[in-house]
């Protein structure tokens, strides 16, 4: 036993506590060096299950100083940067260790920055984003030189985004700078769990040799739906807000000490604050509110106040997802259905902390066809259906990005670069051709924008690396490393300066001085706006306006999709269980059998309904509002060949309507037709909005590629302006440049997370198998009413041409 | 489209122009030339597209009507004058008679820019109409036609409303002239109860009452 392995079982007794099961299973391996991934929920001791070996067989002497980072720490969150220093500090303190622990976030003052490489700490704390940025600082080559393992906490964050694809893209280059260091994940289960070790171990040269480790997680889920209080109450038919169930929530939280009640909007969180705080005005003082639009320190005062046990209610958005966990809170509720099984999981397991106690969601179905989703739910955790997380691959912005930040210190070699990038997973599979064309790109501005300055960034010098070409461009391009690109937005402030957080551009160019509106759980009028600032003061007025966000609403997934088809052909064939939530479920049933038809898993529903709107017609997937989307789309196109017209399409998780002033003249046959797999990618290339979409995900992309820069601090540019010009980009580019990477990037994203195309595709074999059942209603269904009564996102397509249009308001307009 | 105005005949063009047969003469109103260099000069890296069309457009006018004169309605440029400005007189050079009348966004233009067939003014009275930009109230105007206003017109369309760029002429006496830039946006408000819109889209003119 070596003197620091004695120094920590002795730490541990003192404690009374033992290593569980996955801490010993993790001691092996890391000492042999390979590489692994840790599957464990929040709290479970999977920070130390790492933290442990990682100190014990760093191989310096206990009174030895490291003499830069063999320990980097990658988290997705600034806030959970604070929780594995508090940890690693108590660790290194018991075991006597004169070891130093930085931070290196977003959140870190100039100052210490600097510092950070004058004085080398031996453990780093860090996020993707800083991690890059250091890359981007001069001797960050020696800072790094040192290392022995590389740790990426809560991966399953990472690994399907952006951040992801920077992720890789760190280690990489880390590998160039030390070749040998280990690297180990931290996960929850994932459905595609082998895939997500992949894209995290690519770079090691070592894949696929690697080591899972579990945690035994045999947590007990228990998901409780709120119902209204009297038998015989219905629940509502549509909606989204729920606030028909705040007397019940309200006594959830009295038989509580402390409350966590996840919403999926922003703007829903601030309704509920509002809601709860009017019914009990003394809770005052003890409820918080807290999502991502807030300043970062009223983020941290009520999450610090939660974790100290000072607070009893928190109303909250996925920005409380993640993170620190909260020892307190005793009851989760969840406002309307949280669309996912994974997410599902991790909002019950807010509440119910240590080994042996059960996870309880208290769930308030926002209408009645939630329930539905409730039951599902339960059945994809029993099952242990976990969604997959989809990593990305050739995302040629983040790769520009990268190129960008190594020109900002040493060069960026074209040569030397090309193996450490193609040993990523991420871009694996690019060729030479891409890899020169993105270096014309960043020095020549590509076809179309070579006559340019701004866009000549980089050029190439002797010793055969680009460099920036001066020094504004150089810091622009420091300025906007990262890959989360937000609305430009404004900040609202008091009249005294302090900063309560920002709202985005849209929302507030709907109000005048002395306007009201509902923020950060207060009511604030508006007193001027000021460059990008909003100063406010505390309204008395009651009629506020609540800020939307754009964004933030999550379609179903694919694995609750299936999990809710499964459940309505359950409730078809009348396999209701005999209590409150079933007998709700029964009134549900009946009313929908009564009025149209409840489709089992061998039937696709059709409904007609006519209003004086027009003719509603209502189609049920049930996979999810994005897939709706689209699937509208090609439906409409596919129409277009034997009718002519103009439609209002709205869409769902559930399904999709067109709305048309005349009823669609088709038959069984025809719309068999129209949900054909055959022609599939054709049609959706040709069908209008492909180009939209892809101009919507290029806003993104040019952005990250750094195509658009949002100003400097204090000085930024206007939604508006930039809105203006990635449009005039991407039209440039379709024109003149139309090989474009960046471009094309943008119309595979846009297939793949827009349109969703595997799963369109098998959405469209499995409708090919299924009865296809059209009823004409005389009211409205159940099942149609969230459709009808909810327009949030609803597009008007048409096959005319606007000048048939305008022909045809003309021709009315004669005959009046 | 040909319309009666101040006892003459005159053309509604689809490209937001108006061309007076009986003098040989072309009205164009806005152009804010070299706006997406100001915007450049900004921060704000957005390419140049629009001027070179612009001048295309005005090139083929020019060769379908043969105008002798031709009178802008004032924001020839949005601030300072720049390359599309230069093109915009190279393209002009040909007209023997050139009247520019100054508009709020002119301020940085000076006289000694221009050849000497241009003629500035702030109005002009001309055949019994007057012409002005149309950012200072007139008293007691008789016909005149302006600019200024980048007018639109928006239709109520099956499930949704959609604002065009239009011509719109108020009490059969003042004619407003859509913005001839591309680079610029849509003010529906000034087309009133009792007015007359006129539409351009699809290289047509469309009269809509409004």
């Amino acid at each position: 036993m070596t003197e620091l392995e004695r120094r920590l079982q002795l730490w541990l007794e003192l404690r009374h506590w033992s290593l569980l099961p996955f801490q010993k299973q993790a001691m092996e391996p890391w000492k042999s060096g390979l590489d692994g991934l840790v599957l464990a929920p929040t709290g479970s001791g999977k920070t130390y299950s790492l933290l442990f070996p990682a100190v014990l067989y760093s191989g310096y002497e206990p009174d030895e100083l490291p003499p830069a980072p063999f320990l980097i720490w990658i988290t997705p969150i600034k806030a959970l940067a604070r929780e594995i220093a508090q940890s690693m500090r108590q660790l290194l303190e018991g075991l006597n260790l004169p070891w130093e622990i930085a931070i290196r976030t977003g959140d870190v003052t100039q100052a210490e920055r600097k510092r950070l490489l004058t004085h080398p700490p031996a453990l780093l704390i860090t996020t993707p984003e800083s991690l890059h940025l250091l890359f981007g600082t001069q001797g960050h080559q020696k800072f790094f030189a040192h290392l022995q393992a590389v740790v990426v906490d809560e991966w399953h964050e990472l690994v399907g985004t952006k951040r992801g694809n920077q992720t890789e893209l760190a280690l990489a280059r880390l590998r160039m700078l030390s070749p040998d260091f280990r690297i180990w994940g931290i996960s929850a289960t994932l459905g595609n769990m082998d895939q997500a070790a992949e894209v995290l171990l690519s770079t090691t040269g070592r894949w696929p040799n690697w080591v899972c480790i579990k945690a035994e997680a045999s947590k007990q889920y228990v998901l409780e739906a709120v119902l209204p209080h009297k038998n015989g109450q219905r629940l509502p038919w549509a909606g989204h807000i729920g606030l028909a169930m705040l007397d019940r929530v309200i006594q959830l939280i009295q038989a509580h000490q402390s409350v966590l009640i996840f919403t999926n909007t922003r703007a829903q969180s601030e309704i509920w604050y509002k809601a709860v705080l009017e019914n009990s005005p003394e809770l005052a003082g003890t409820i918080a509110l807290h999502h991502g639009s807030l300043s970062v320190e009223t983020r941290q005062w009520v999450e610090d106040a939660l974790f100290e046990g000072r607070l009893k209610v928190v109303v909250c958005t996925s920005s409380l997802d993640l993170g620190v966990h909260f020892a307190p809170v005793d009851a989760v509720i969840q406002i309307g259905s949280p669309k996912s099984i994974a997410r599902c999981i991790q909002r019950a397991g807010r509440s119910g902390h240590g080994p042996d106690r059960s996870s309880k969601l208290y769930f308030v179905p926002t209408h009645a066809l939630e329930l539905v989703e409730l039951g599902a739910l339960r059945n994809g955790i029993l099952n242990q259906e976990m969604e997959d997380q989809t990593p990305w691959v050739r995302t040629f912005d983040v790769l520009t990005q990268f190129i960008g930040t190594m020109a900002l210190v040493e060069g960026a070699s074209q040569d030397a670069l090309w193996k450490p990038v193609t040993s990523t997973h991420a871009y694996a599979s690019i060729n030479k051709e891409e890899w020169n064309w993105l270096f014309f790109f960043l020095s020549k501005g590509g076809e179309a924008l070579h006559a340019y300055e701004d866009f000549n960034k980089l050029v190439l010098k002797e010793d055969g690396c680009f460099y920036f070409a001066n020094q504004t461009l150089a810091r622009r391009h420091r300025m906007s490393i990262g890959t989360i690109v937000s609305d430009q937005v404004l900040q609202v402030k008091t009249m005294k300066g302090q900063w309560l957080g920002s709202v985005e551009e849209w929302f507030i160019s709907k109000l005048k001085p002395g306007d009201a509106f509902w923020f950060s759980g207060k009511s604030l009028e508006l007193v001027s706006i000021k460059e990008l600032t909003i100063l406010t003061k505390p309204a008395d007025k009651q009629n506020a306006k609540i800020p939307a966000w754009m964004g933030g609403r999550m379609p179903l997934s694919a694995r609750l999709g299936s999990a809710l088809r499964e459940k309505l052909n359950q409730l078809a064939e009348e396999e209701v269980s005999d209590n409150e939530e079933g007998n709700y479920l029964k009134q549900l049933v009946y009313f929908q059998k009564e009025r149209s038809v409840l489709p089992t898993v061998e039937e696709f529903l059709i409904e007609i309904w006519q209003s004086e709107d027009g003719f509603h017609h209502l189609f049920y997937p049930f996979e999810g509002r994005l897939v709706h989307e689209a699937l509208g789309g090609i439906v409409l196109y596919r129409m277009s060949k034997s009718w002519k017209g103009t439609a209002l399409m709205s869409f769902n998780d559930y399904g999709f309507e067109i709305l048309t002033s005349s009823k669609l003249p088709f038959n069984e046959g025809d719309y068999r037709r129209f949900f054909e797999t055959e022609s599939l990618s054709l049609d959706i290339q040709s069908s209008l909005n492909t180009n939209e979409m892809a101009k919507r995900r290029f806003r993104d992309i040019a952005a990250i590629a750094g195509l658009l820069f949002k100003g400097y601090p204090g000085k930024p540019q206007k939604e508006k302006n930039l809105q203006a010009s990635t449009h005039l980009f991407f039209e440039v580019f379709q024109q003149y440049d139309c090989d474009n990477l960046l471009l094309r990037q943008a119309f595979q994203e846009a297939l793949e997370f827009q349109v969703e195309e595997v799963r369109l595709r098998n959405l469209l074999s499995r409708i090919k198998n299924q009865n296809m059942i059209i009823r004409e209603l005389k009211a409205p269904s159940p099942l149609s009413l969230p459709l009808l009564a909810d327009r949030f996102q609803s597009m008007q397509l048409s096959n005319e041409s606007m000048e048939e249009r305008l022909q045809k308001l003309m021709d009315s307009y004669r005959d009046n | 489209m040909i319309i009666e105005f101040a006892g003459q005949s005159i053309t509604l063009l689809p490209d937001g122009l108006v061309w007076i047969e009986v003098h040989k003469t072309l009205i164009i109103a806005d152009f804010h030339l070299d706006k997406a260099a100001h915007f450049r000069r900004n921060g704000l890296p957005v390419p140049n597209l629009e001027g070179g069309k612009l001048m295309e457009v005005l090139v083929r006018i020019f060769q379908q009507f043969h105008p002798k004169c031709l009178i802008v309605l004032g924001d020839l440029v949005h601030t300072d004058p720049g390359i599309e400005f230069y093109h915009f007189l190279e393209t002009t050079s040909q007209i023997p008679e050139c009247h520019l009348i100054t508009g709020n966004h002119d301020k940085k233009l000076s006289e000694s820019y221009f050849p000497p067939h241009w003629h500035f003014s702030r109005f002009l009275h001309w055949h019994g109409i007057t012409l002005h930009h149309g950012d200072q109230h007139l008293e007691s105007l008789d016909y005149s036609i302006c600019g200024h206003w980048h007018p639109g017109f928006a239709l109520k369309m099956e499930f949704q409303k959609q604002a065009f760029p239009a011509f719109i002429l108020k009490n059969n006496k003042q004619l407003v002239l859509p913005a001839f830039g591309k680079f610029t946006g849509l003010n529906t408000r000034i087309a009133e109860k009792g007015d007359d819109a006129f539409i351009i889209h699809s290289l047509k003119v469309w009269l809509f009452k409004v």
